[in-house]
């Protein structure tokens, strides 16, 4: 023991001395650097020879890099902001305007600059004021928040890279309070809390798990009401033209400085129907999970973190933090299906892991390419970016017009395919779809509701914010292609549901079938299609979200769910039939229930652009009605099967199957209720994506040369303030606006 | 930049210097300490205080910016790049030491190993000078030198459990593979030699580039030279076809020198490399010579891509039939070699930034997943198999998620230092996107899919599979204290990597 502790005590002395000695013993190279560091400033001077020219910094006057404007009252925003000149000879600015122009208002209109011209040249170390204000009083429609830019331009050296590109300070304005400003986080990072806490009280030993579930659901009633009260201030009339590219309830943050990558959320209308769907299905997806009853730790620990990835990447603005939320969906969908599923869980799991890992990969590679092609821009702060990741800045440039090759084929085209078939994986379109009927046949039943209600979903919105958005051109190129997938997908579908005789199955195969529908109305590029596309993801959402609880219920019963043992249950559970055929209804697309107006605009969509195309998709709904019904005849009509009496799984209620009871009542209810309610009046879905529907299709399918014609010719008299604040195209129009929600 | 004679090179020698005297303490303290508690920790504490030392004067020569130095008439270099790897490995070493002592400690050493262990203390510190000495060489010489340095001490640590039949058919192999290794990169300075008329890397460089210049393309014999070498190089770092004794090796090894040897002497392989691909096939410091020589007009990155396809394609295709989990890490390591090369076909700065932010995370990450494996392998008898790892969910619930930490980090899946390792290494590649670089990176992204699928394969069995005995599995407080502590940067560096990427990349710089 003695001679431990002198060895303790000796390895102390000598690591002080380890510590201690090189300080000194590099004292010497500690004077050398102020030669070394000397270089640079020769450099500089050598740099600018012929003539000393001024530098310019920005800052606002408390000395931050982004403005805030602080509210003046009455709807007036103001902040003042101070342009240095830290250089070595006089800084002459040109003009200092806020990056907006009219074809592209990057910025709510009423933002206004107040520089005094008198003062535009700065000797060095001199400084001068410049206001900004934002007057919202008397505008027509008026946004909640402000994020953009003032451009500065001066005859200032300009940064490596960034040549000639003007420098720019970041203003900032919010109407929101606290809760506005930062909903979109709490509600992503919400859940989180949840698995922290459920990993603290593991690490503490706590054994009542039926409280994890109730912190849980309670966790997830919370997100819904967030939802609500997101629903209820989303203006749905808000687009680009308004400014902000038309995103809602912005955060933006530096994330990574070094890389441009910013921590950037947003929802507009086409994230946004999907964040509220999110919200409900996790809600009723918690009520499923009462009835999971091993490892409830680590069920809840996954779920949260599941339901973390799925609002991330509905909400996520930058491609990299996308890839992220996108990703960490993965692993605890990967357990969720690998510990808690049936009996070929493990390789229904890996199966799901390694086919969207596949799609992600190539996913990865297209936003490395969008990275390092990308135009100069800037962060949120003003700060010159020559290389970025975020989408609505992507958007902007003219990636067609680059004509950039990869493998010697246009990048664009490879570009698209990578990222359709990332997509296109999730979704699940045909030929890529052999993983969800095994995901869903093997997963529990709260994770067939998210996989089928949310999960399905991200791959229709990643083509919607990131194929159509970036990439317009190839978009156009491959749309008869993605149609084409779509009836394909329709029909093959329709053909596997009808011969399966697992219930749950089928309607797994029903969700091929019908999310080919989505593809079908993103293939045709009219207003109707890309808005039935964004209402049969929600819709289909409910009514899958509501199936397969439903075939939980039974499943539960009985444990098992051939279609064939069962005949005549419509006597033993009469409300549970009713159900099951209320919901079939809804899936086959019964005029009066919300299924029907997906289909319904499919076709309407569809149609004029491909009319042979439409008419498969339509005979496709005849198959679908076939199997439903005839799923519903052979399990709840005819006559009951007596050996079911002497099941040991029903022995505790003597041979007669449970009627649905109130828990399953209460994860199926809010779901059949607006499926009833959006069948009679889905005017309220209709106005919220309206706008987003219309906008993305002008973007799309705008007549003649978009981002190919317009690039900035760039005179001797156009100032550079105008060639950064206008986009390389001129596709946000400003033509009246097709109202669509009065169907 | 004029050469430092060999006392003025002494005090930039420091952090080699302490080890050396450490080395020398803990033989001395071997042979007067009295028993085996004090002589292990008398050691231990010995090699720490020369690791510290060496760590702690290379950080604060990367703090000032040292100005970049010639040591002993130009053999070795000092240099921004040399001292952030000295920082690294000694890292690495300390980590290693730490690990290791409790296995000496304790009831559940075997007979016979406990009296070397101060033994195997020393040889780790001697391998780790062997490692300085690579990342700082400037010189052919110097070079082959300190390569061989490595490769002994590595045989003679791979051959370590005595009387351990696997153990020494690793050894064995070791040596052979190394001994053609080494001969044949011999064979290729050689010839280089022969050509430049110099064994120094920055007057090689010049003579390069003006054979290059006055033949209009790359002389075939430094071509057969550099391939040459690659053997030499390759076989370090064990990227395919030089990689066959890896598997053997890892398997056979002590696990602590298994899990030293995926990270420190590939890590100083990558660094030689890299040194010898900047500093002698670079034009760059050859003012004149640099305008007329077209980059790319140098096979290197075709060489060095081929290199990286092959040890990436190789590494993950083997490793999916593997069930010895340590033999499953071997050759998941000779894949993220074949990432690493990646960066060294680009065949620039950023290239070199991305290489050592992944080393970085891939020290944290691999050393991770091997402790583990030891750490379970002690609990279990000695079982490294994937079968060891059934239902360790359950009954080791803490370690399995810092397993699976580290197990998505390797298949580089984000938010883990993995994804963002892997991120910077294709962006370095697509940042010229030339035709072969987008073909890499393809390969490299097939390759990451493929990889999942035995990482995967370990999660399913920690998490998906029954246990095959019950109740908590009694592992050291240490090991479990270590291996968190490990997981903690792989996490975050997946989220905020920020500091730890603008550090290096400010810290490479290289003389020339």
């Amino acid at each position: 023991m003695n001679t431990r502790i002198r060895s303790i005590v000796w390895a102390l002395a000598l690591a002080l001395i380890a510590v201690v000695v090189p300080r000194r013993a590099f004292a010497d190279d500690h004077a050398a650097v102020p030669g070394s560091s000397a270089g640079a400033p020769a450099q500089h001077v050598a740099a600018g020879e012929a003539k000393p020219r001024g530098a310019i910094e920005l800052s606002s006057e408390s000395g931050g890099r982004l403005l805030e404007l602080t509210s003046e009252g009455e709807g007036t925003f103001k902040g003042t902001f101070v342009i240095r000149n830290v250089g070595e000879g006089p800084l002459h600015i040109a003009r200092v305007a806020p990056r907006t122009s009219p074809t592209d208002p990057r910025l709510p209109a009423g933002v206004a600059v107040k520089f005094d011209t008198a003062a535009n040249s700065l000797e060095p170390g001199q400084e001068t004021k410049v206001e900004v204000r934002w007057v919202t009083a008397g505008l027509r429609r008026v946004a909640s928040e402000l994020y953009g830019h003032v451009v500065v331009e001066s005859d200032s050296v300009s940064d490596e890279g960034a040549k000639g590109f003007p420098h720019a300070i970041g203003i900032h304005a919010e109407k929101h309070g606290f809760l506005g400003r930062n909903i979109l986080s709490i509600m992503t990072f919400l859940p989180l809390l949840g698995v922290i806490a459920i990993f603290l009280l593991h690490l503490a030993g706590y054994k009542k798990d039926e409280n994890i579930r109730l912190m849980t659901l309670g966790l997830m009633g919370a997100e819904l009401l967030l939802a609500v009260w997101l629903y209820l201030n989303y203006d749905a009339s808000f687009t680009k033209v308004d400014g902000n590219d038309g995103y809602q309830f912005i955060e933006r943050c530096t994330w990574v400085r070094s890389l441009n990558i910013e921590y950037s959320l947003g929802i507009d209308g086409i994230s946004v129907s999907m964040v509220l769907l999110t919200a409900l299905i996790s809600f009723v997806g918690c009520i499923a999970s009462f009835s999971v009853e091993k490892q409830l730790k680590g069920y809840f620990a996954m779920y949260n973190l599941l339901v973390v990835g799925m609002f991330g990447t509905f909400v996520s603005l930058d491609l990299m933090l996308f890839f992220v939320f996108w990703e960490v969906m993965l692993l605890p969908m990967y357990f969720l299906i690998g510990i808690w599923g049936g009996p070929r869980r493990q390789y229904a799991a890996i199966k799901f892991f390694m086919y969207t890992l596949a799609g992600s990969v190539f996913m990865l590679l297209a936003f490395i390419f969008f990275y390092l092609n990308a135009d100069p821009t800037y962060l949120v702060d003003g700060e010159i970016a020559t290389r970025t990741l975020s989408v609505p800045e992507l958007a902007r440039m003219a990636w067609a017009s680059k004509e950039l090759k990869i493998l010697g084929v246009s990048a664009v085209k490879i570009c698209w395919v990578w990222l359709f078939v990332g997509f296109a994986i999730k979704i699940p379109m045909f030929p890529f779809h052999t993983w969800l009927p095994d995901a869903h046949v093997e997963a529990p039943t709260a994770i067939s509701v998210i996989l089928a209600g949310v999960l399905l979903k991200m791959g229709t919105y990643g083509i919607l914010r990131i194929n159509f958005t970036l990439l317009p051109e190839a978009t156009r190129w491959a749309a008869p292609a993605m149609a084409a997938l779509g009836v394909v997908g329709i029909l093959y579908g329709a053909f596997c549901a009808m011969a399966q005789n697992d219930l749950k199955k089928l309607v797994a195969y029903s969700s091929v079938s019908h999310m080919g529908f989505t593809l079908l109305a993103l293939g045709a590029l009219t207003p109707q299609g890309i808005e039935a596309c964004l209402v049969q993801m929600f819709n289909h959402g409910l009514i899958t979200g509501m199936l397969f609880t439903l075939v939980g219920v039974v499943y539960d019963r009985v444990h098992t769910r051939d279609i064939d043992k069962f005949g005549g249950l419509a006597t033993e559970m009469p409300l549970y039939t009713a159900l099951v055929g209320f919901a079939f209804m809804a899936s086959l697309g019964l005029p009066g229930l919300s299924g029907f107006w997906g289909e319904a605009l499919t076709f309407i969509g569809a149609f004029p652009r491909y009319r042979g195309l439409t008419i498969l998709a339509a005979t496709g709904v005849i198959v679908t009605a076939a199997y439903h019904l005839w799923a519903l005849q052979r399990m709840f009509l005819g006559k009951f099967r007596e050996e079911w009496r002497t099941n040991h799984y029903l022995e505790a209620t003597g041979g007669k199957f449970p009627e649905i009871n109130r828990r399953e009542l209460a994860s199926i209810a809010p779901l059949a209720f607006l499926i009833l309610l959006l069948g009679f009046w889905p005017r309220p879905l209709l106005t919220l994506i309206d706008k987003g529907a219309t906008q993305m299709h002008r973007w799309i399918d705008a007549a003649g040369p978009t981002q190919v014609a317009a690039v900035p010719t760039g005179g001797a008299s156009e100032s550079l303030a105008d060639a950064a604040s206008r986009p390389s195209t001129s596709r946000v129009a400003s033509a009246p606006t097709t109202q669509l929600s009065g169907l | 930049m004029p050469s430092l004679d060999n006392l003025q090179s002494l005090s930039y020698y420091g952090a080699e210097l302490a080890i050396i005297i450490a080395i020398l303490a803990v033989i001395v303290w071997d042979l007067i300490a009295k028993d085996d508690r004090s002589k292990i920790f008398g050691s231990i504490g010995l090699c720490l205080a020369g690791l510290g030392f060496s760590a702690a004067s290379s950080l604060v020569a990367l703090q000032r910016h040292a100005e970049p130095k010639n040591l002993f008439y130009g053999m070795l270099a000092f240099d921004d790049f040399a001292n952030t790897f000295r920082v690294l490995f000694a890292f690495v070493t300390a980590l290693i030491l730490v690990f290791a002592a409790p296995s000496y400690l304790g009831e559940r050493t075997r007979p016979g190993e406990k009296k070397n262990a101060s033994e195997m203390f020393m040889l780790l510190m001697v391998l780790t000078l062997g490692m300085n000495m690579m990342a700082s060489s400037r010189h052919l010489l110097m070079i082959y030198l300190s390569i061989e340095m490595v490769s002994i001490i590595s045989f003679v640590l791979a051959g370590f459990k005595l009387g351990d039949r696997k153990s020494s058919e690793g050894a064995l192999k070791y040596v052979i593979f190394g001994g053609v290794a080494s001969g044949v990169m011999l064979y290729g300075m050689s010839w280089i030699y022969g050509v430049t008329h110099s064994l120094h890397l920055g007057e090689i460089s010049v003579a390069i580039a003006e054979l290059t210049k006055t033949q209009g393309h790359v002389p075939e014999a430094v071509f057969v030279g550099v391939v040459c070498m690659l053997a030499g190089f390759g076989y370090k770092i064990s990227a395919a076809p030089f990689h066959m004794w890896t598997p053997d090796v890892y398997e056979g090894a002590p696990t602590p020198v298994t899990a030293f040897l995926s990270v420190g002497p590939k890590a100083a392989g990558l660094a030689v490399m890299t040194r010898f691909f900047m500093d002698a096939l670079s034009a760059k410091g050859v003012a004149d010579a640099a305008a007329s020589v077209d980059p790319g007009a140098a096979p290197w990155a075709i060489v060095a891509g081929c290199l990286a396809m092959a040890t990436m394609s190789v590494g993950n295709l083997s490793a999916l039939g593997q069930d010895n989990v340590k033999r499953l890490l071997a050759y998941s390591s000779i894949a993220h070699a074949g990432y690493m090369l990646l960066g060294v076909s680009v065949f620039n700065q950023a290239g070199v930034a991305a290489i050592a932010f992944y080393v970085v995370s891939y020290c944290f990450m691999n050393l991770g997943a091997f402790l583990v494996v030891m750490a379970l392998a002690e609990a279990n008898g000695g079982d490294e198999s994937i079968g060891a790892f059934r239902g360790l969910g359950k009954r080791a619930p803490v370690v399995a998620v810092v397993m699976t930490i580290f197990l998505i980090s390797l298949a580089g899946i984000p938010p883990m230092a993995g994804f963002i390792g892997k991120f910077y290494l294709f962006a370095a590649l697509l940042k010229s996107a030339s035709m072969w670089n987008w073909v890499l990176a393809v390969v490299g992204v097939l390759n990451s899919v493929i990889s999942l699928f035995y990482y995967a394969r370990i999660i399913r069995a920690m998490y998906l599979e029954e246990p095959t005995a019950t109740g908590e599995l009694g592992l050291r407080k240490l090991f479990g204290a270590v291996t968190v502590a490990l997981a903690v940067p792989t996490l975050v560096l997946g989220v905020y990597w920020a500091p730890v990427y603008d550090f290096l990349a400010a810290s490479l710089g290289m003389i020339h």
